[in-house]
């Protein structure tokens, strides 16, 4: 009895239709994507029933980690040709008599980064970790991580830079939005002493950003 | 599907052909790469934007508007919630001096659906009641139509003999509502939200007051003045305005914030018309040591 023979198939699969359906869906995700940003620490927000979204741009972010660290973060604003961040870290420089000044360099690494939490004096060491001047007892400062261990300072009144960060955005971006995203553990008097001096600055409205967590309730909850 | 394949061994003496190539490419290297850039953006991509919630804090007291005088709150619409260490909750109704005593008493309260939601609720019924069943009427299938009417109107309307726009299975038509349909009420409310009720606490809350103006605004405009329903309802029953309670939030030291928000989005979920996070008092505090463990 002769055999059957199956048909020969090529060993090729046609590829055709994945490929349409792969590039669809990287030009989907290369389209709508917005990364997310880098954060200076791990803050888990609280939950509330809000849906309402933040705003990606001009919106100067407040972070309090749960230890109470303060990290400080605002955008170059919708028009970026007027620098804003370089402009806020420039008048940064003449409030605390920064020697040598910034340089262009300098200015234009710090606007295309995020959230800082260090202080005036090791910001140049934050903007460029790889030019820090190296020494025996910290041998690690090569990393952006390592000068912001401490927040800005805000604690004592003698050292109180993260009013002039928030008098200097507030000057040259008095459209920014304010958001506050603190961790659900820290201390409200952390919050509450930032609160202050923003409304010092003349801002009363503010953007706690949370989870959205939906809470259900009917009229029969309503006690009798 | 099946490919050709090209012999090679021709005549020897015959003309060189050029090597025939297959027309397909193969395309797994960019598959490759393609995979691997879809995989690289879902994974960075951030899809949701951060949820935010939205909250006013009274202005802080100003040289300039030393001789404003801060709006003045009803002692009887006042809540006091006092927030303390280990995610406790205070509250009391009124107000607490120490010139006219008793202290009110605190009582002791928590952070659960049956807690201080309970209080919320009892004390805001009219304006919860009032919110859903417009939601309600919204969302589901019988649509009532409001009608929004300012003094300005009011001429108009009575000219025109009130008429009214009604739909019906057979399709919608005006038609004439008799007897008067706007009330004085609403008159009344606009009077209630201009004049600063007679009280005895005094709450540095400019920044607030306006806010709440607007809020209690718009429920009046929720407030179905001509409809057919309402010639049942009671006069009284028209003003949602003078009843709910106006919460003040008060925290100390210890607080965690947490706490804070969570009392905050407590306000959102019974529809408060009215509350402040305001500082809290020696007195409070002293309370707050006193109060049942």
């Amino acid at each position: 009895m002769p055999k059957i023979k199956a048909p020969a198939r090529s060993p090729h699969i046609d590829m055709t239709p994945m490929v349409d359906l792969f590039s669809l869906l990287l030009t989907f995700f290369m389209l709508t994507t917005s990364f997310r940003p880098q954060e200076p620490a791990l803050v888990d927000t609280p939950s509330s029933i809000s849906e309402k979204q933040a705003q990606d741009k001009n919106i100067m972010t407040i972070m309090v980690d749960s230890i109470g660290r303060v990290y400080f973060n605002i955008d170059n604003g919708k028009d970026t040709t007027k620098h804003i961040r370089a402009e806020i870290l420039q008048a940064m420089a003449i409030e605390y008599k920064v020697k040598p000044p910034y340089t262009k360099d300098e200015l234009t690494a710090f606007s295309r980064l995020g959230s800082f939490g260090t202080s005036i004096d090791s910001i140049r060491g934050w903007i460029a970790p790889e030019k820090w001047p190296r020494t025996k007892a910290h041998p690690n400062l090569f990393k952006r991580d390592e000068f912001q261990k401490a927040g800005i300072p805000m604690k004592d009144s003698a050292n109180y830079e993260f009013k002039y960060w928030i008098r200097n955005a507030r000057k040259y971006n008095p459209d920014a939005e304010v958001a506050i995203k603190g961790d659900a553990g820290t201390d409200y008097k952390v919050i509450k002493r930032i609160i202050d001096i923003l409304q010092d600055n003349n801002v009363n409205k503010f953007n706690l950003i949370t989870n959205l967590q939906k809470q259900d309730v009917k009229l029969t909850d309503i006690p009798k | 599907m099946a490919e050709i394949i090209q012999e090679e061994k021709g005549k020897k003496g015959g003309k060189r052909r050029p090597k025939k190539h297959s027309t397909r490419i193969d395309m797994t290297p960019m598959v490759d790469l393609m995979c691997l850039l879809i995989t690289f953006f879902m994974l960075t991509t951030a899809f949701s934007k951060p949820k935010v919630m939205v909250i006013t804090m009274p202005e802080k007291n100003k040289e300039k508007d030393k001789d404003i005088e801060a709006p003045k709150i009803p002692k009887e619409r006042t809540l006091n919630i006092l927030l303390t260490e280990s995610h406790k909750v205070y509250y009391y109704n009124g107000l607490a001096d120490p010139k006219t005593p008793p202290l009110p008493a605190l009582v002791k309260t928590d952070f659960s659906k049956d807690g201080i939601r309970k209080v919320l609720l009892g004390r805001n019924k009219d304006l919860f009641t009032r919110i859903v069943d417009f939601h309600d009427s919204i969302t589901g299938e019988k649509v009532k139509i409001f009608l929004y009417i300012d003094d300005s109107l009011k001429p108009v309307f009575a000219k025109a003999g009130n008429r009214m726009y009604k739909s019906s299975d057979k399709g919608a038509s005006w038609t004439s509502v008799p007897g008067p349909q706007i009330t004085d009420d609403d008159v009344a409310v606009a009077n209630l939200l201009n004049q600063s009720p007679k009280t005895d606490l005094t709450v540095p809350m400019n920044g607030r007051k306006k806010h709440l103006n607007k809020r209690e605004a718009s429920i009046s405009e929720i407030n179905p003045i001509v409809d057919a329903e309402t010639k049942s309802r009671k006069r009284d029953d028209m003003k949602p305005h003078g009843t709910g309670p106006f919460v003040l939030i008060k925290a100390d030291d210890k607080v965690k914030y947490r706490d804070i928000v969570n009392i905050i989005d407590e306000m959102a979920i019974c529809n408060i018309a009215g509350y402040a996070v305001v500082e809290i008092s020696p007195i409070e505090l002293e309370m707050l040591k006193n109060a049942p463990k």
